[in-house]
């Protein structure tokens, strides 16, 4: 058993540091960003090389090992840069590498490696939440293309992004999960319609989008049709290391401890301290949780259980650090400044409570989780 | 990076299950709970002929030289098989105090015999006034001539019943909460003076109240009182170990019940509350195998700091996880559950002794957060006026 870091591993962790100081965004961290500010940020990173860090050197990633990434992930949290617009990067990427033809490997992941492109995704609709392979937006052959008809919901950075990657309906017939497709949708094609949905922290991340006989080419869809839900099954699993959030869990404790140190009145209260310490013990466990999942995945092994509660106990954490944060504020916390963080310390706290209530709800809910793992863990 | 063991280590691991396994089941278990001396004579004498009580000892103290690793993979599968051989108190406690503080001697006399199981000794620190304070220690010992006398009370004095011998933590100087002016000394269970009141502990095994009035005494080694800081984290970290056993064998005995009780026509297993609830238990189980394994990579680590933290953090996770897995195997298994019929109420009850040992969650969470302040104040974070 051995945790150390190796020479190359330490030397990396440096190179990574020093770089991200000298190559920080220059606009505040916020709640949101714009797209001029994502894309900017992920230029940046792009043009170092270092905006894929899951993928291989073939499709221009890092071919970064999980050691690597885990260094990267930990360097960018304590960095505070802002995050990476995850569903081109890390979710419509890999899924073309593993079920695209030559033709949408060459036409899309150039573009997402080199951050000239914003995706979003198409998953949920308002029927079908927790049961989404109840979806009915219906895509129907019609020559070389799919008219596509219906609507999705709470759709992140929709009306920002450039393509859209949706499950559709091709087959009423059947089992549920045996008619839906993975297609791909340029957010520009006539019939396409964004709505605003603000969230509770005051922001806009979320969309409606309706598709009103949307004509896309039949070239778009990904894999065989009628395919499309061993593609979210792919995508579900993919990934698991990086959805507890560690890094952002060790950032916030760091702050936590900061904030009760500046204020006369916490520093000596016990009660903080134990509360403090009872959020760093969680996250101990978290992160050791997670480094075995990372080893696992590292030496090539498949997911074990280990990693099949990260996405519960890490939601749940995060969840607990934002009400924590919030608490530690007292009057301070309430002014309400939608999409501040940083100064003055507390400006961004209620903001980034309330919105971190979607961390147990998107992604499978956490009781969607309990019943995936009540299955397949236990067998029940 | 990497968490796999060693050959070795998995084919000792897996040595000890089989013979825990075979060594004796529930219905011999329960016997042995009901006899004054609490263990089986048989097992343990088994055991010292399997080298086991030497384990952690060095070489040079005639020990088998393994490391905590090994200590803490055994200590999995003591709780796991539900073992109540004094292990604790005279390898990990008595024999590490004495490995670390006694004279050539002094290791010489005591540790073949607490090495090979025909020799006990317990050690006596905890005053009840102190509740968690390791070294919170009013018992006083005065020089007289060439040796000590020793006068105060100890309790929770694990295995005492059967120890021939006792190391007593006493103050020579200061005061009663000081960390400093504190030794060790060795008594005779039955010198003149010596009280002793037996009693159950709570999960297993036997303990005492001892009570001294002028007791004659030797001392080991000179300052005690970071020793035994030490040996206590040592064997703090050995019952979580124990508890992480104990808490798969909770979780597994659980799922299988639930899989074959029916009640309105159903398994239980097939009902999501319960579903829900099982996950949750699986989900401590496998945090505090993460835990488990921190504590292995860190309790060797240079800095006494990190090792201190290493155990606190652990025992403070795992006495709220091993109390949810405790109290819902419990709820699962419906009225059987609170019965001593099942060996789930066992597990339950060796659950709760652990939450308590050395320290609760609380003691740990406190003992974290001091030592966080003194790695601020180290690092410039905290002024030191604050």
């Amino acid at each position: 058993m051995n945790l150390e870091f190796s020479a190359e591993e330490k030397a990396f962790q440096q190179e990574v540091r020093e770089w991200l100081r000298a190559n920080k965004p220059d606009f505040p961290p916020s709640l949101t960003h714009s797209r001029e500010q994502t894309m900017a940020w992920e230029q940046t990173l792009a043009s170092k090389g270092w905006l894929a860090t899951g993928w291989p050197k073939e499709y221009g990633g890092t071919g970064w090992t999980a050691t690597q990434r885990y260094i990267w992930d930990d360097e960018c949290a304590l960095a505070n840069v802002p995050g990476v617009n995850p569903f081109g990067v890390s979710m419509c990427g890999p899924v073309l590498m593993a079920f695209g033809s030559d033709e949408q490997k060459a036409e899309h992941l150039p573009h997402i490696v080199n951050a000239t492109r914003l995706w979003c995704q198409g998953y949920s609709e308002p029927g079908s939440g927790s049961d989404l392979a109840s979806l009915k937006t219906r895509a129907e052959r019609d020559g070389d293309e799919y008219v596509v008809n219906g609507q999705k919901i709470w759709t992140t950075s929709a009306h920002i992004a450039d393509w859209i990657f949706c499950l559709v309906r091709t087959d009423s017939e059947g089992r549920k999960q045996e008619g839906i497709s993975f297609l791909l949708i340029d957010m520009k094609t006539p019939g396409i319609e964004v709505r605003e949905i603000r969230s509770i922290d005051g922001a806009h991340h979320l969309n409606e989008v309706f598709f009103k006989d949307v004509r896309v080419p039949a070239k778009n869809l990904v894999g065989e049709e009628g395919k499309g839900w061993t593609i979210a099954k792919f995508l579900l699993g993919h990934e698991r290391t990086s959805i507890a959030g560690v890094p952002m869990c060790k950032a916030a404790i760091a702050e936590l401890k900061d904030l009760r140190d500046a204020d006369p009145m916490l520093r000596d209260d016990p009660k903080i301290d134990e509360d403090i310490a009872a959020l760093e013990v969680d996250l101990l466990a978290l992160e050791f949780t997670n480094l075995r999942a990372l080893e696992r995945a590292e030496s090539g092994k498949p997911p074990g259980p280990e990693s099949s509660g990260l996405k519960i106990k890490g939601t749940e954490l995060q969840q607990a650090l934002a009400e924590f944060k919030v608490e530690l504020g007292a009057y301070a916390s309430l002014p309400w400044q939608a999409d501040a963080i940083g100064q003055p310390a507390y400006a961004g706290a209620t903001a980034s409570y309330n919105i971190g209530r979607a961390a147990t709800i998107y992604g499978g809910t956490n009781e969607i989780q309990k019943n995936v793992l009540a299955k397949f863990a236990l067998g029940l | 990076m990497d968490f796999s063991f060693t050959e070795e280590q998995t084919l000792l691991k897996d040595s000890f299950q089989r013979f825990l396994q075979d060594a004796y089941g529930f219905e011999d278990y329960r016997k042995i709970i009901e006899t004054d001396q609490g263990y089986s004579a048989d097992t343990w004498a088994q055991m010292g002929e399997l080298q086991w009580q030497g384990l952690p000892f060095s070489d040079a103290d005639g020990g088998l030289g393994y490391g905590h690793i090994e200590l803490l993979l055994l200590a999995e599968e003591m709780g796991r098989g539900l073992c109540v051989e004094p292990y604790m108190a005279n390898v990990v406690l008595a024999g590490q105090a004495i490995a670390k503080l006694g004279n050539a001697a002094q290791k010489a006399e005591l540790l073949p015999g607490l090495m090979d199981g025909s020799r006990q000794i317990s050690l006596a620190h905890v005053e009840l006034a102190g509740r968690y304070q390791t070294l919170w220690c009013e018992t006083q010992a005065t020089q007289q001539g060439d040796s000590w006398v020793l006068n105060g009370r100890k309790s929770m004095v694990l295995n005492a019943p059967n120890a021939a011998q006792l190391l007593v933590l006493a103050r020579t100087s200061g005061n009663t909460a000081d960390a400093k002016g504190l030794g060790l000394f060795l008594i005779d269970a039955n010198a003149s003076g010596v009280t002793l009141s037996p009693n159950k502990v709570l999960g297993g095994g036997v303990g005492g109240e001892l009570s001294l009035d002028n007791v004659s005494a030797q001392r080991l080694g000179d300052e005690a009182g970071a020793v035994i800081e030490d040996v206590i984290d040592l064997g703090t970290a050995y019952t979580c170990a124990d508890a992480y056993g104990a808490m798969q064998a909770l979780l597994g005995k659980t799922v299988e019940y639930s899989k074959t009780r029916k009640q309105f026509g159903m398994p239980l297993g097939a009902f999501q509350a319960l579903q829900h609830r099982m996950v949750d238990m699986f989900i401590e189980v496998q945090q505090s195998q993460s835990m488990i394994l921190m504590l292995m990579l860190r309790l060797s680590d240079d800095d006494r700091a990190v090792r201190q933290h290493a155990v606190s953090a652990c025992k403070a996770y795992m006495h709220k996880a091993s109390k949810y897995v405790a109290q819902q195997a419990v709820q699962l298994h419906g009225g059987i559950g609170v019965t001593e019929e099942l060996d789930i109420g066992h597990y339950f009850r060796r659950l709760t002794a652990f939450g308590s040992l050395y320290g609760d969650r609380t003691h740990h969470l406190r003992r974290i957060a001091a030592l966080d302040k003194a790695q601020r104040k180290s690092d410039g974070k905290l002024a030191s006026a604050a």
